[in-house]
């Protein structure tokens, strides 16, 4: 530490997505490329390779690579990136083949409240059969039919319909590497942290490498991965297992082909529930990324990778017998504190839940740029900032895990033990089961949602408790919604809407083919 | 209409004739592509804009004809009023056209469902050998597809230079306001802000008149809306 105790270098250690995204947000906010600015470097292991899995985002995600100064254009010719725009959840309500419905989106634009909320009316039965993503949005429709979410007149970054992207995981680690070190002035070494020199103080002094010798800074932030070298290596901070609310802690990855080239392209993540967890299955422009994450508690391995080839089965035959899925063992859980001292933890060793809604990109982001906003300028005032910044990624990943749980609680299978136990009570964090109890009563409102930093609001929870066919007790309250007749004409012309957006947008493989071909304009 | 380009043919084509395209009747485009090139002379007659390409989202240089899709203030049924006529519709009923058969080369065309093409107007072959006028028109051809390409390139640099607004475009007809939407202008004050070095290019290239011109060429929305307003009272 310099003896003004300045905050001017920031040593971040781990070059997955995790650590050149905070890179990237610390050296932009900080001004890396200014001389009078905060030094930021990031120091990677040439040996331990990156998790490489992480191929799904949400919406913020555009926010954040607009606001590091990235052409959306550049990211979707160099990341393979498709357009996201809902996750389609098949099998997590009723018994597989009991049903007619099989599968609910969970979509990312907001219901339409043009006036008057469609929520109650919908619940009340004025929109008839439709479900209740067709009855207040227009974009399951749109993704039922394969198109994208824009237009090409439309500006980087703008769509007719709100999306999120899907990626190569190895190459936007790579991509945003180019950027940070080219633009935004991130300092890079290849090395292997060997050893970590400790302060009297209990600060991280520097570390020590194999082949760039010590490597001293003022702020040291964990990118290690599940490794956590340095907040818990060397820190000693605590991990805090959720294994008791969400079960699944390993994943089988493996990426398969397309049946042929023109193969429509799907603008959702796929998530299809099987007895012991679910699949994810995202397409690339020339593959497919597909995942079983499970509860080995449940299942065995050998059952796992035997489903998964199942899954796979109907759509790429034979070959389903032929690919090696890779296991992930995954840490379930969070740190006890993400910020110790000089030393901040994100990413994969800060906490991770199973990426069922890709929660792992978006809360690294969130605290990357959070904590690039809220840099100290000095020592002495960092344990009071750190301190703020615990309460609040605590609370950010305590919501993320009740957000995850509703989707599983909320099911009426009964099929396997897997489905049974996530049925059980006991496994339902508080705050939610206190949500739930109220939403008994009454539609969800903004009030449930109080805090500037929920992860997932309000309309993201109507998606899903209604997807799972949540039942809320209208019959007291119906007396208080007398517009029934205004609700069926706006659910009328959702549908008409619906129809004509879907004759307007191209295909989603198209549409990523012309972008690559003329790109997208700024403006 | 129907468009139907085939190879221009000694043997085909040697009875046929070809009106002056300026007969054209071409009432439901709105618009227009210009080249760079002709951007000063359209600019005297009509609004020069750029919009997005629709399938493209690439930004090309219009003659702006009408305030209302599919309207043309410029031309009624018996063709062109006494304005400057997009050299695209000058083209008119010929094409460069790539061949289909794998080799992708560029031969003369023209469209054999055109109303321009008949038994009025100048021949195209006499005794099997290509008149003046075929000539004539197949050098249009030519240096019209050089300058689209020039085009290409300029439009490119004045996205690369960042020099592009979008307006949204208001005129009164008639105490009616109509709103032109996906207009996107050059930025006076881009334009006046760029580095030394980017202009003086800008100046060297010649393309500064063009400019000018484009910019000049708003005042003509007001010419639409007068068009406008004396077609509906006709
Ligand atoms: C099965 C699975 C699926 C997922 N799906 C999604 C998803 O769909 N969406 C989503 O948002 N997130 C998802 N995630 C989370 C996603 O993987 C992470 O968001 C992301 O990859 C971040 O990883 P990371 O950068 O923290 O760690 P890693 O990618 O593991 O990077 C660790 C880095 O640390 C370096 N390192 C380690 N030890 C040392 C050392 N001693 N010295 C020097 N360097 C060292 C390594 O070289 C590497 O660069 C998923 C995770 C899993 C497990």
């Amino acid at each position: 530490m310099r003896p003004d105790g300045h905050i001017r270098h920031i040593l971040i250690v781990g070059g997955g997505t995790a650590g050149w995204l905070a890179a990237s947000h610390l050296a932009r906010r900080l001004r890396a490329t200014d001389p009078e600015g905060v030094a930021v470097t990031l120091l990677e292991s040439p040996d331990i390779p990156i998790i490489g899995v992480g191929e799904g985002t949400v919406p913020a995600f555009r926010q954040t690579l607009k606001h590091l100064g990235i052409r959306e254009t550049d990211f979707i010719r160099e990341c393979d990136a498709t357009f996201k725009q809902s996750i389609r959840f098949v099998d997590w309500v009723h018994n597989p083949g009991s049903h007619p419905t099989r599968a609910y989106h969970h979509v990312f634009d907001y219901p339409a409240v043009d006036g008057l909320d469609p929520t109650p009316y919908w619940l009340m039965g004025a929109a008839g059969d439709k479900s209740y993503v067709d009855a207040v949005s227009v974009q399951g429709q749109v993704i039922d039919q394969h198109l994208g979410p824009k237009l090409m007149t439309q500006p980087e970054y703008e769509g007719i319909t709100n999306y999120a992207y899907h990626l190569d995981a190895p190459k936007l680690a790579a991509f945003l590497m180019r950027h940070a070190t080219e633009k935004l002035g991130v300092k890079h070494i290849l090395a292997n942290v060997t050893g970590v020199e400790m302060a009297e103080s209990g600060d991280i002094a520097a570390v020590e490498t194999d082949r760039a010798g010590r490597v001293d800074a003022d702020l040291f932030v964990d990118c290690t991965g599940f490794s956590a070298k340095l907040i818990e290596g060397a820190m000693g901070v605590r991990f805090v297992p959720k294994s008791d609310v969400l079960f699944c802690e390993h994943a089988l990855a493996v990426q398969v082909p397309y049946a042929s080239p023109d193969e429509p392209l799907p603008s959702c993540t796929h998530a299809t529930a099987l007895d012991a967890g679910w699949v994810w299955d995202i397409g690339l422009t020339d593959r497919r990324g597909t995942g079983y994450v499970y509860s080995s508690a449940h299942t065995s391995h050998e059952a796992a990778e035997a489903a998964l080839r199942e899954y796979l089965r109907p759509t790429i035959g034979k070959m389903a017998d032929e690919v090696t899925p890779r296991r992930i063992p995954m840490r379930i859980g969070m740190r006890e504190k993400f910020w110790q001292r000089n030393c901040v933890a994100i990413g994969l060793s800060q906490g991770f839940v199973e990426p069922l809604e890709a929660t792992g990109i978006l809360v690294y982001d969130v605290t990357a740029r959070m904590l690039a906003e809220q840099m100290p300028g000095t020592r002495a005032a960092m344990d009071a900032v750190a301190s703020r910044f615990n309460e609040r990624v605590r609370y950010g990943w305590d919501r993320v895990i009740d957000f995850i749980k509703l989707h599983y609680c909320l099911t009426k299978r009964t099929d396997s033990d897997f489905w049974q136990d996530n049925r059980c009570e006991d496994g339902i964090p508080e705050h939610l089961a206190e949500q739930l109890a109220v939403w008994r009563h009454q539609p969800p409102t903004a009030y449930d949602f109080a805090t500037r930093y929920e992860i997932f609001n309000l309309e993201n929870y109507l998606y899903v408790l209604y997807g799972m066919e949540f039942e809320t007790d209208m019959v007291p309250l119906a007396g208080r919604y007398g517009e029934a007749d205004a609700a069926r004409r706006l659910f009328d012309d959702i549908g008409r809407e619906a129809r004509e957006l879907c004759g307007e947008l191209l295909p989603h493989r198209e549409l990523i083919a012309r972008i690559k071909r003329y790109g997208l304009q700024t403006i | 209409m129907t468009i139907n380009i085939v190879p221009l043919q000694a043997t085909i084509h040697d009875k046929i004739k070809v009106k002056d395209p300026r007969s054209a009747v071409i009432l439901d485009s709105q618009i227009l592509p210009l080249v760079i090139q002709e951007i000063p002379a359209a600019a005297a007659d009509m609004p020069v804009v750029f919009v997005k390409n629709g399938e493209t989202g690439q930004f090309q240089a219009v003659a702006l004809l009408g305030l209302e899709s599919k309207e043309n203030l410029f031309a009624g049924p018996d063709g062109w009023a006494d304005v400057y006529v997009p050299r695209i519709v000058m083209n008119m009923p010929f094409k460069l056209v790539n061949l289909e058969d794998g080799t992708g080369r560029l031969v003369y065309g023209i469209d054999d469902a055109s109303p321009l093409v008949g038994d009025e107007g100048d021949a195209l072959y006499e005794n099997g050998t290509e008149t003046d006028y075929l000539q004539m028109r197949k050098q249009g051809l030519q240096s019209y597809v050089e300058q689209d390409m020039i085009t290409n390139s300029i439009i490119k640099l004045f996205v690369d230079l960042d020099l592009f607004v979008q307006k949204s475009l208001g005129v009164d007809v008639k105490g009616q306001r109509i709103q032109l939407d996906g207009i996107y202008l050059i930025d006076e004050s881009k334009l006046n802000a760029l580095a030394d070095d980017k202009f003086l290019d800008l100046r060297k290239r010649g393309i500064l008149p063009v400019i000018y011109a484009h910019l000049f060429s708003l005042q003509q929305v007001r010419r639409l809306a007068s068009l406008k307003a004396g077609r509906n009272a006709a």
